[in-house]
């Protein structure tokens, strides 16, 4: 394992002893595609195809798929497979070995810094979709009478405002409390017990779910005969007819960039840890594929078919785009709640949708939590149990601030710049210095390694220039478009100013502490590399 | 929904269905 490679040869290498290996490749497929299908294919996509052209959205989303999704999918695949050969689960280690320059691996951090920082609020949100299940099989919101009604509901569970179903946020925390005991169990069972068994049932449980309920909204016809126009055909046709003069508006085409970014989770660092586990002849360009069209399959067929044709059959269209406008959550847990109480077997359907869900999150965390796991198993050879109890007790800590300070916009200021900007950042980073700096030829050469398939030469010129211009233009634009008024708190509330500086800071303390951790693991292999004392 | 509705929606159906199919399609077939 010392093959002359681009990075330098000291003192990084050391061989990948004790390292775990997928066990079937259906199980790396499936665990990949379960890194990708969140709550966001289900609640986010259909919210974004309304709001941007309908059926004319597909355009730009295709077209993006293209030249952002398959490229980066890619390229993170192949980078992840190439660190794991040394050892290395994460981008410093990877880094390192791609870029011959100390800085390297101080710039890899950020890839365990934004899945780490996502995951402490994720969980959060992962969490609620639990409790929502609950309360659909116990029937706890099937009394809420009104859309207003369940906007209280949830902003009384989130600790918002205080009434008759919630004074604070014990339940939220009990629920939040679960789903981090049952992701540290997860993660201290390993890649091939714990991630790729929790895959391999929660992708097929999730589709299973999703075709019932799927099935269930095509049924459904028009569910108030005294409203006919309030039915399925024109929930879809509100979802899918084309609006080709949408097309003309560049913030229709940057959704759709964004839709495809976020939906393929790509830029978290999450991809290229479990490509870390892959041995070094196995294929990366057919099971990324893969990947990419499980995850759109999910988002297109089945998320495309459920909330918003459901909505507008029970609701109209006017109500629909009121909702839409509120966003992707308002839609998933204030809408939908009032149309399963509508709904013959509600409670059921309620239980499921939430349920799945929560199983397309729990799955998302896994995948989050890994790099920081992989991190400490494989630069402090710390067993996997001794990682999964220090990261479980980090969430729980760290995200106390998160339900706390939830009303006061920490979330959102978190969300803002780990999960929308940093995400895009680190992406222009990694495949600035996969394709520029260790070299287009050597990087398309890696990632053909092993294929099952050719790849077009065309996605060489993609990935080489495309991309990172198209990523370089998106995180310009979301910058000059949200960032800045982000970055000076515009219209943010004076008395939230400390909360989200507040946010700034864990945010900066985290990114600080894992920098050096960086920083004593070079010093630790060189020490070993040297046989030096501690 | 309008023609061209039903035209996106199975036009992206059925792109992403043969994605779908031809990859899994490679994995299972490969010796």
């Amino acid at each position: 394992m010392t093959k002359k490679t681009n990075g330098p040869e000291a003192p990084g290498i050391l061989k990948p002893k004790g390292r775990e290996r997928w066990a079937t490749r259906m199980g790396v497929v499936l665990a990949m595609a379960a890194n990708a299908i969140g709550i966001g294919n289900f609640l986010r996509f259909p919210v974004q195809c309304a709001q941007n052209g309908g059926g004319a959205f597909m355009i730009p989303y295709f077209i993006a798929f293209l030249l952002i999704g398959i490229p980066l999918m890619w390229i993170e695949w192949g980078i992840g497979r190439f660190g794991g050969k040394y050892g290395h689960g994460t981008t410093p280690g990877m880094f390192h070995y791609l870029w011959n320059h100390p800085l390297a691996k101080y710039v890899g951090a950020i890839g365990i810094f934004l899945p780490f920082g996502i995951l402490i609020y994720y969980n959060y949100i992962v969490s609620w979709t639990l409790a929502y299940s609950a309360f659909s099989l116990t029937g706890k919101y099937f009394s809420v009478p009104s859309h207003g009604g369940m906007v209280d509901f949830l902003a009384a569970y989130q600790g918002k405002i205080q009434n008759t179903y919630f004074q604070d946020t014990t339940t939220a925390c009990i629920f939040l409390f679960i789903t981090i005991v049952f992701l540290t169990w997860v993660l201290s069972r390993g890649v091939v017990k714990g991630i790729e068994a929790l895959s391999t049932w929660g992708v097929p449980v999730t589709f299973a779910i999703g075709a019932l309920l799927v099935w269930r909204v095509l049924t459904l016809g028009t569910p108030d005969p005294a409203y006919p126009e309030r039915n399925i055909l024109n929930g879809l046709g509100f979802m899918w007819n084309p609006n080709f003069a949408a097309l003309k508006n560049s913030k229709v085409w940057l959704a759709a960039t964004g839709q495809i970014f976020f939906t393929l989770s790509v830029g978290f660092g999450c991809i290229q840890t479990y490509a870390s586990y892959l041995s070094e002849k196995d294929d990366v360009v057919v099971s990324g594929l893969a990947t990419v069209s499980t995850n759109e399959f999910s988002e297109v067929l089945i998320g495309g078919f459920i909330a918003i044709p459901v909505t507008v059959a029970y609701f109209g269209i006017l109500e629909t785009e009121q909702i839409a406008q509120a966003g992707a959550f308002d839609l998933g847990f204030c809408a939908m709640p009032l149309i399963f109480q509508k709904l013959a077997g509600g409670q059921i359907f309620g239980t499921l949708w939430f349920f799945l869900l929560f199983i397309a999150g729990i799955l998302s965390s896994m995948a989050l939590a890994q790099p920081v796991m992989a991190f400490l198993q494989d630069e402090f050879k710390l067993n996997r149990k001794h990682a999964a109890l220090i990261v479980g007790g980090l969430c729980l800590f760290l995200s106390v601030p998160v339900v706390v300070f939830l009303k006061h916009g920490f979330l959102d200021e978190m969300d803002f710049w780990l999960g929308t900007f940093g995400v895009v950042l680190f992406a222009v980073i990694e495949i600035i210095l996969f394709m520029w700096v260790f070299g287009a030829r050597k990087a398309w050469k890696e990632i053909r390694k092993g294929a099952d398939m050719k790849v077009p030469r065309f996605f060489f010129f993609t990935m080489r220039y495309v991309t990172p211009v198209y990523l370089t233009v998106l995180l310009g634009f979301w910058f000059a478009q949200d960032g800045i008024h982000v970055l000076f708190m515009k219209g943010v509330a004076a008395q939230h100013y400390p909360y989200v500086w507040f946010a700034r800071f864990l945010m900066t303390a985290l990114l600080l502490a894992l920098l050096f951790l960086v920083h004593l693991a070079w010093q630790r292999k060189h020490r070993i590399q040297h046989r030096l004392p501690a | 929904m309008n023609i061209s509705g039903w035209i996106f929606m199975t036009l992206s159906a059925l792109v992403i269905t043969a994605l779908t199919v031809f990859s899994f399609w490679k994995i299972l077939t490969k010796k």
